[in-house]
C-alpha cells in the first residue's frame, strides 16, 4: 500500500512540469491562434478587447490571395519531389552502408556532417562555393569540359527553387539515412540469410524483408518530414536575400512573417491572417500523420 | 564508453553551470537601462537620465560605429547615456509590437518613408524642438520636404544618410569609347549603349532584385511620374496604360540589342562587381553601391554618374529621382524627448554627419558638410537639383498583394523569357 | 593461409560493393570539398574571391579575417549566446522528459495515453502555431529579449519529442531492476533517479545531443525572441553579420564567420560521432 501511494506520489511530481510546459508552450497558443484566426487582429501584441470577429474572412482571403497560393505551391513540391529525393537517397546509402561496407562509420559521420552545421553558414556555403555562377563548383566543373552550361545561372528565376531545393536535401540526407540504417541493422540478420539460402536476389530481399520492416520508420520519416517542410523558413529567407521573400522560394511560413510583422513599403499588417496561416498549416501535419497511419499498416509491430 | 558518457554528461554539467552564470549578469545589463538609473551608473552625470535607442543597423557596419561614437561623445558631454540596442533590419518588425507592449524605447531609426507610413501614432512630433535648434538651417531642403511630405507636413523623423540612385559608371570607358556626353535621353543611352559596344566592353550590367526593378521602375516613372506607377501597380492597370508596354519594351531592347552582359541579370553583389573588375561601364543602382564595388573588387574607379535618361512622351526627366534617407524618431512613450532629441542633432548635423557621409560613402545630410565622398560625388550637382522624389524602386516592391509576382515578371522580361507582350498579360492577369 | 583467403574474399566483397563506394565516396567528397573551400575562402580577400582565385592565396593567407570577424564582427557574442541556449535548454529538456517519460512508460493510469498522444501531437505541431501567442505573452510581460524567455521556450518545444523518444526507452529497460529496488526497500522515485536513469543513460545522451543540435541551429525562434545584438544565437548573428557583409563587401570576414560558426560543432561531432551515431541508431534498439 505504501509503495502504491509513493508510486502515485511520484507519477504526480514528474508528470507535472511536463505537462505545464506542454500547456504553456503548446495549448494555450494553439487556442489562442486558433481563436485568433476567426477575428481581425492588426498587431500582434494588441489586447483582446481590440479583437473583431470577422469568422471565416481570414481564411476566405487567404484563398485569394494569390502570393499565399504560391507559397503553397511551393511547399507542395518541397515536400513531394524533396521527399522523394531525400528518401531514396537516403534509403539507397542506408542499404550500401549496411551491407558490409569498408569505411563505414567514416561514411556515416561526413554523411551527417551538414546536420551539424548551421543552416545559415550552410546555405551561405551552398550559394557561394557551388552555385556562383562566376567562381562556383558547378560553374568551374562545366567550364571545365568547355560546356556551355558554364554560364547557367543557378540563383535565378524557376531554377532557383530546384538549387534551394537540392541544397536542402542533401542535407537532410545524413538524418534520415541514419535513421533507416538503425531500423535496418534492427532486422535480424538471420532473415537475410534465410532468404539468400532461399535463393532471393538482392533486390528482391529488400522489397520483401527490407522495406515491409521498415514500414514504422518510414512512417516517421515522413511525419518528420512533413514537420520541416511546414517549418521551412530560413533556407527560404536564405535564398531570397537580400530581398524579404521571393516568388519562387515563398513559403507559408514566410508569408506568415511578413503578413503578421510586415514588410518594407507596407503598411498593412495582420496577425490573425497569420494565426490563420499557422492554423492551416498545422492541419496539412496533422491530416499526413493521420493519411500516413492510415494508408501504411505496420508490419514489423514487434520482433 | 561508459567514461566517455560520464565526461560528457559531466562536460555538459559545467557548460550549463557556467551558462548559467553567464545569464545572471546578462539580464543585470539589459535591465540597468530601465531601471531609473542609479547615481552610481554614471559617473559624470548630471542628470543621470539613460535613453534606449533600438538601432536598424548591426554593430559592426559602418553607420554603427559612427552612431556609438556620437553617442560616446554625447555622454562624455552631457552625462547622458545611451543605451544602443543594435536590432538589425528587423527593427521595422519589432518595433511596433514592442512598443504596443509598453516598452521603454526613446529613440529608434529604420526607413523615413517606412517611419511615416507606419509607427506615425507613435512618434512625436519635433517641428517646434527643430525650429528652436536651428535644424532646418542645416538639414537637406529637399530631404526635409521630402520628410515632412511623407508625413503629413509635420516633422516627425530626423532624416540622415540621404541616399540616391542613379546610373554609376566607369568615366574612363566613356572616354575610351569617344563618348562626351552622359545620356539624357533614352534614346541618347541607347547610342551611348552602341559605341561602347563597339569599343568592345559590355556597356551595362544588373543584378537582379533590386537592380532589375529599378530599371523596370525608372523606366515606367519617367513615362508616368511617382504617382502613375502607383496607381498602375495599386490598380493593376497594366493592359491599360500603353506606357507600360512601352517601358517593358525599352527595358527589353537593353537586353535583346545586346547592350547587357551576357552574364546579366546575375545574382547580386556579381553584376555590380563587373564594373570593378572592368567588364561593364555601367550599372543603374543606389548610391552605396559604387563604394560596395570598390571593397568587393579593390578596383579603383574613375566614377561617373548620370541620373536616369528621360523618355520620349514622359511625364517625367532628370529632375526625377529615388531619395531615400535613413531617420531617426522620438517616440511618444519617452520621457526625455527632448533630451533625445539634442542627441539627435549631434548625429544628424556637423562632425558625425561628415563622418557618417564618409564612412558608408553617403550625401551628407548638413548642408554645411560639403565634401562629399569621392565615389558618389558625381551626383551631388542632380541631388541638389531634384525636385521629384520617387519611392525606392518606384514603389514597385510595396504592394504586399503581388510584389513577388511583379519581381518575377521583370526578372524573367530581363532574362528574356518572356516578352514585353507576355510580361504585360502576365501582370493584367493578376487582376 | 586462412588469413589470405578471408581477406581474399573481403575485397572480393567489397569490389562487388565498388558501384557503392564510389556513389557514397563522391558524396562525402563533395561535402568535404565544400567545407574545405570555405576554408580557403575564410583566407582570402574579396576580389580573389570574386575572381575565382580563391585556392591561389596570391596575397598570402588572411588570418586577420578570423581575428574581423570574431572581435569585430560580434561572432564572439553570438557564439556563447547560442552555447548558453542550447546546453541550459538541453540539460532543462532533459531534466523535465526523463522523469515524465519514465511514469509514461512504467505505470498505468487515467491519462496515461491522453499525454502520450497530445505530446505526438505536440511534435508534428509547426511552430508558426504556437508562435504568435507566445510573442503575445512575452511583449505582455516585457519580457521581449530576454535570455531567460527563449530558454524557457526552448525547453518547452523540447518536451515533447525528448519524452516521447525517451519512452520507448524505459520501456525497453527490464523490470526486474524496479522489482529488486522495491523488495529492497528502496522508494520508487530513488530508484529512478539512481538506478533507471544512469540505465538509460545512452538514450538521455542522444536525445541531449539532439536537443543540442537543434537548439544550436534554431532559426525563427531565436530571431523573434532574441532580437536584439547581444541575445543573438549564431544563426541570425550570421545572418546579420552576412547583411553587414553584403554592405562592406568584405566576404572573406564573412566566411571566417561562416567556419568559426561551425568549427565548434563540427570538432565536437568529430570526437563525438560515435557516440552520436551510436547513439540513434542504440535508441531504436529493444531490450
Amino acid at each position: 500500500m505504501k509503495q502504491n501511494k509513493q508510486i502515485k506520489q511520484m507519477i504526480f511530481c514528474f508528470l507535472t512540469p511536463a505537462v505545464l510546459f506542454f500547456l504553456l508552450v503548446f495549448l494555450y497558443p494553439v487556442v489562442r491562434t486558433i481563436a485568433m484566426s476567426f477575428f481581425y487582429v492588426e498587431g500582434v501584441s494588441d489586447a483582446t478587447s481590440t479583437w473583431q470577429f470577422i469568422g471565416l474572412e481570414n481564411y476566405t482571403t487567404l484563398m485569394k490571395t494569390a502570393i499565399f497560393r504560391e507559397s503553397i505551391k511551393n511547399m507542395l513540391k518541397i515536400w513531394l519531389w524533396g521527399g522523394l529525393i531525400t528518401m531514396s537517397i537516403s534509403m539507397l546509402f542506408a542499404v550500401i552502408l549496411t551491407s558490409g561496407a569498408k569505411f563505414k562509420e567514416f561514411y556515416k559521420a561526413v554523411i551527417y556532417i551538414p546536420n551539424i552545421i548551421n543552416a545559415v553558414a550552410i546555405s551561405t556555403m551552398w550559394m557561394t562555393a557551388i552555385f556562383n555562377k562566376r567562381f562556383g563548383f558547378l560553374h568551374n566543373f562545366f567550364a571545365f569540359f568547355g560546356s556551355n552550361l558554364a554560364t547557367t545561372d543557378y540563383m535565378s528565376g524557376s531554377i532557383k527553387f530546384w538549387t534551394l531545393l537540392v541544397a536542402f536535401c542533401f542535407g537532410s540526407v545524413g538524418y534520415y539515412m541514419l535513421i533507416l540504417m538503425s531500423g535496418i541493422e534492427r532486422i535480424p540478420a538471420d532473415i537475410y540469410e534465410a532468404a539468400t539460402i532461399d535463393g532471393a536476389s538482392k533486390p528482391a530481399q529488400f522489397r520483401r524483408i527490407t522495406l515491409p520492416l521498415l514500414t514504422s520508420v518510414i512512417k516517421n520519416c515522413i511525419v518528420f518530414w512533413t514537420v520541416g517542410v511546414v517549418g521551412f523558413f530560413v533556407w527560404s529567407q536564405m535564398w531570397s536575400a537580400p530581398l524579404s521573400s521571393e516568388l519562387t522560394t515563398i513559403t507559408p511560413f514566410v508569408y506568415m512573417y511578413n503578413i503578421t510583422f510586415g514588410t518594407t513599403g507596407n503598411a498593412d499588417r495582420n496577425a490573425a491572417m497569420g494565426a490563420a496561416v499557422g492554423v492551416l498549416m498545422a492541419i496539412t501535419v496533422l491530416f499526413v500523420f493521420f493519411a500516413v497511419n492510415r494508408l501504411i499498416k505496420d508490419e514489423d509491430v514487434e520482433f | 564508453m561508459k567514461k566517455i558518457l560520464a565526461l560528457l554528461l559531466a562536460l555538459v554539467m559545467v557548460l550549463s553551470m557556467a551558462a548559467c552564470g553567464a545569464k545572471e549578469k546578462a539580464p543585470a545589463a539589459t535591465e540597468a537601462p530601465k531601471a531609473d538609473a542609479p547615481a552610481a551608473e554614471a559617473p559624470a552625470a548630471d542628470a543621470g537620465v539613460e535613453l534606449t535607442y533600438w538601432s536598424m543597423w548591426n554593430s559592426t557596419e559602418g553607420q554603427a560605429k559612427v552612431i556609438q561614437e556620437a553617442a560616446d561623445a554625447y555622454y562624455a558631454k552631457t552625462g547622458i547615456k545611451i543605451n544602443i540596442e543594435w536590432k538589425g533590419r528587423d527593427v521595422k518588425k519589432l518595433i511596433q509590437p514592442a512598443l504596443d507592449a509598453g516598452e521603454k524605447v526613446d529613440i529608434f531609426d529604420t526607413d523615413y518613408a517606412l517611419i511615416c507610413q507606419t509607427f506615425s501614432k507613435y512618434v512625436v512630433d519635433v517641428t517646434d524642438m527643430a525650429e528652436a535648434a536651428g535644424y532646418p538651417d542645416h538639414c537637406l531642403p529637399v530631404l526635409m520636404e521630402t520628410a515632412k511630405g511623407y508625413c503629413g507636413g509635420a516633422l516627425k523623423v530626423i532624416p540622415y544618410q540621404p541616399y540616391t540612385s542613379g546610373v554609376w559608371y566607369n568615366r574612363d570607358m566613356f572616354t575610351a569609347a569617344g563618348i562626351e556626353k552622359a545620356p539624357e535621353t533614352f534614346a541618347e543611352l541607347l547610342d551611348v549603349c552602341q559605341k561602347l559596344k563597339d569599343s568592345g566592353v559590355n556597356p551595362f550590367t544588373c543584378d537582379q532584385g533590386d537592380g532589375t526593378a529599378l530599371l523596370m521602375g525608372y523606366q515606367l516613372a519617367r513615362y508616368l511620374g511617382q504617382d502613375g506607377v502607383l496607381d498602375l501597380i495599386d490598380n493593376v492597370k497594366w493592359g491599360e496604360v500603353p506606357e507600360a508596354k512601352k517601358a517593358a519594351e525599352d527595358i527589353y531592347s537593353l537586353f535583346e540589342k545586346g547592350y547587357m552582359s551576357p552574364y546579366a541579370p546575375s545574382n547580386y553583389p556579381d553584376g555590380q562587381n563587373e564594373l570593378g573588375f572592368g567588364e561593364s561601364a555601367m550599372l543603374l543602382q543606389a548610391s552605396w553601391v559604387p563604394n560596395e564595388v570598390v571593397q568587393n573588387t579593390g578596383a579603383e574607379l574613375n566614377w561617373g554618374y548620370f541620373p536616369w535618361p528621360a523618355v520620349e512622351g514622359g511625364v517625367d526627366g532628370i529632375e526625377g529621382g529615388m531619395l531615400g534617407a535613413q531617420a531617426f524618431a522620438v517616440t511618444e512613450v519617452s520621457e526625455h524627448k527632448q533630451e533625445a532629441f539634442d542627441f539627435l542633432m549631434t548625429v544628424v548635423i556637423g562632425e558625425f554627419d561628415q563622418k557618417m557621409a564618409d564612412a558608408v560613402s553617403s550625401a551628407p545630410a548638413d548642408t554645411d558638410n560639403t565634401v562629399w565622398p569621392n565615389s558618389v560625388a558625381g551626383a551631388e550637382p542632380y541631388f541638389k537639383n531634384m525636385t521629384k522624389s520617387y519611392a525606392w524602386a518606384v514603389g514597385l516592391q510595396n504592394n504586399a498583394d503581388y510584389m513577388e509576382f511583379i519581381q518575377e515578371a521583370i526578372n524573367q522580361l530581363c532574362k528574356m523569357e518572356i516578352t514585353p507582350d507576355q510580361f504585360i498579360a502576365q501582370l493584367e492577369a493578376l487582376k | 593461409m586462412r588469413r589470405n583467403k578471408s581477406s581474399h574474399l573481403e575485397l572480393k566483397k567489397q569490389m562487388r560493393l565498388l558501384p557503392g563506394h564510389i556513389v557514397v565516396g563522391l558524396w562525402c567528397l563533395f561535402t568535404i570539398g565544400m567545407l574545405a573551400w570555405i576554408a580557403a575562402a575564410s583566407l582570402s580577400t574579396s576580389p580573389e574571391i570574386m575572381r575565382g582565385k580563391t585556392l591561389q592565396f596570391e596575397t598570402g593567407l588572411h588570418f586577420e579575417n578570423y581575428v574581423k570577424a570574431w572581435t569585430a564582427n560580434n561572432i564572439s557574442v553570438f557564439f556563447m549566446n547560442s552555447l548558453l541556449y542550447a546546453s541550459t535548454a538541453m540539460v532543462g529538456s532533459l531534466l523535465v522528459s526523463a522523469p515524465a517519460a519514465y511514469v509514461l512508460a512504467r505505470f498505468v493510469f487515467k491519462g496515461n495515453s491522453t499525454i502520450r498522444s497530445s505530446f505526438v501531437m505536440a511534435m508534428s505541431l509547426p511552430q508558426i502555431m504556437i508562435v504568435l501567442p507566445l510573442f503575445f505573452l512575452t511583449t505582455k510581460m516585457g519580457l521581449t529579449g530576454s535570455k531567460f524567455v527563449l530558454i524557457l521556450i526552448y525547453i518547452g518545444m523540447q518536451v515533447p519529442y525528448t519524452t516521447i523518444f525517451l519512452i520507448s526507452f524505459f520501456n525497453n529497460l527490464s523490470r526486474g531492476y524496479e522489482e529488486a529496488a522495491a523488495i529492497d526497500g528502496c522508494p520508487p522515485m530513488k530508484t529512478f533517479w539512481t538506478i533507471m536513469m544512469p540505465l538509460a543513460q545512452p538514450g538521455i545522451v542522444t536525445v541531449g545531443i539532439f536537443n543540442f543540435m537543434s537548439i544550436w541551429n534554431e532559426y525563427f525562434l531565436s530571431l523573434i525572441f532574441a532580437a536584439s545584438e547581444k541575445n543573438m544565437s549564431v544563426g541570425p548573428g550570421l545572418k546579420s553579420v552576412l547583411t553587414a557583409m553584403q554592405y562592406t563587401g568584405d566576404w572573406g570576414g564573412l566566411f571566417a564567420a561562416v567556419v568559426i560558426v561551425f568549427t565548434p560543432t563540427l570538432l565536437l561531432f568529430i570526437c563525438l560521432s560515435k557516440t552520436i551515431i551510436n547513439g540513434i541508431t542504440a535508441g531504436g534498439v529493444k531490450g
